[in-house]
């Protein structure tokens, strides 16, 4: 077949299309000019809010680890704390730049690029907290427990000690959590390999340039 | 108020003028009925949403195609769609409303061999039996034209193949 005839059986479409769709006037006006919101809509106000909380969370570390600064076996689990917190805060920041980034005058690679960059960074942070929680719960929970109770949990006989292990024990459950993940993977992470896909097949049509 | 008024008859004028192109990118999008019906709303809901925001740097069309086709191409409109829409859905109703039946049975195979396309080569492929030349659809894709030559060269066989194959 012609490629010729492909176009003329594309456009014999036209008047059909002219004659056969009818827009629906009243429904557009009393739905579409209401019910505006953006398909990143829930990502934009995820990364609000966790800029919210990261800058008082920040603000509470950085207070709790002055006052304790000497005091390592509290100084310390605030900072691995703080340095999760700036990781948060930093990424946060980084998806509001790309969310207000987009706009209809991009092509379509670069506003596909940048929806799939915002897509790909909310399913691995997503992720990332199977093993940020076991990882992380032992130094927020003697770090509040410290600020906000003035409690010193490692005062505890036993349970301090527990504590620590728990501590060196969630290392060792995290490794286990992301060899689980990768082995048995789940329809989140197939979303986000599918994305990661599609980001590499937008960069190798740049690339081809 | 009797400004945005104004501006909402002018956006059904203008979508008048373009539901041909947005059937159509939505069809090539999506095969089955009710997802193209979907993706249909969802494209002029983006476009309602920009229209404040068009400036005149670039014609109607190319704006046009940028959206429908942005908007077709991320899966990320398969998680929102269906919240924002229910109320459409309740009514039974869309906001364009089509036979989805080709009269033409080679225009449904067409349909249906560009369906097999990668994303964006989809879009490639539309903008050219549309007729938009290649420095404007370089522009509106975010490629080079030396490169749309190339990867319409390859569509092309593609194309040409499954329906010589479907014609004997």
């Amino acid at each position: 077949m012609e490629y010729q005839e492909l176009i003329s059986i594309w456009n014999s479409s036209d008047t059909e299309l002219k004659t056969n769709v009818q827009i629906n006037r009243k429904l557009i006006k009393e739905v579409a000019f209401k019910k505006i919101r953006s398909g990143l809509f829930e990502i934009k106000w995820t990364a609000f809010s966790e800029l919210f909380v990261d800058f008082f969370w920040l603000y509470f570390l950085v207070g709790f680890i002055v006052h304790n600064l000497w005091d390592y076996k509290f100084s310390l689990q605030a900072l691995v704390l703080l340095s999760m917190a700036i990781y948060g805060f930093i990424l946060s920041i980084h998806k509001l730049k790309i969310y207000f980034s987009i706009n209809p005058g991009l092509s379509v690679i670069e506003t596909q690029y940048k929806i799939e960059r915002l897509k790909s960074l909310e399913l691995q942070s997503l992720q990332s907290l199977y093993f940020i929680i076991p990882l992380f719960s032992a130094p927020f929970a003697i770090v509040v427990a410290k600020a906000v109770l003035n409690i010193n949990l490692y005062s505890f006989g036993i349970f301090g000690k527990v504590l620590l292990y728990y501590t060196f024990g969630a290392v060792i459950v995290a490794v286990i959590l992301v060899f689980v993940l990768k082995k048995f993977p789940g329809k989140k992470d197939s979303n986000l390999k599918e994305s990661i896909a599609f980001l590499n097949e937008l960069k190798e049509s740049e690339e081809a340039d | 108020m009797k400004e945005s008024k104004l501006q909402e008859e002018l956006f059904i004028d203008f979508l008048e003028k373009n539901k041909g192109l947005i059937v159509k990118v939505a069809g090539v999008y999506c095969y089955d009925h009710d997802e193209r019906r979907d993706l249909i709303q969802d494209i002029i809901l983006q476009l309602w949403r920009a229209y404040p925001k068009f400036d005149e740097s670039s014609s109607i069309s190319t704006w046009t195609y940028r959206i429908a086709l942005n908007v077709s191409i991320s899966y990320l409109r398969k998680i929102t769609t269906r919240k924002k829409t229910q109320e459409v859905y309740e009514q039974q109703a869309g906001f364009i409303q089509w036979d989805a039946h080709f009269t033409n049975e080679k225009l449904e195979q067409l349909y249906h061999y560009i369906n097999f396309l990668k994303p964006l080569d989809k879009a490639i492929i539309i903008l050219h039996l549309d007729g938009v030349k290649n420095k404007e659809l370089a522009e509106i894709l975010g490629i080079k034209p030396t490169n749309v030559s190339t990867r319409l060269q390859r569509i092309k066989e593609i194309l040409s193949t499954h329906l010589t194959t479907v014609k004997n």
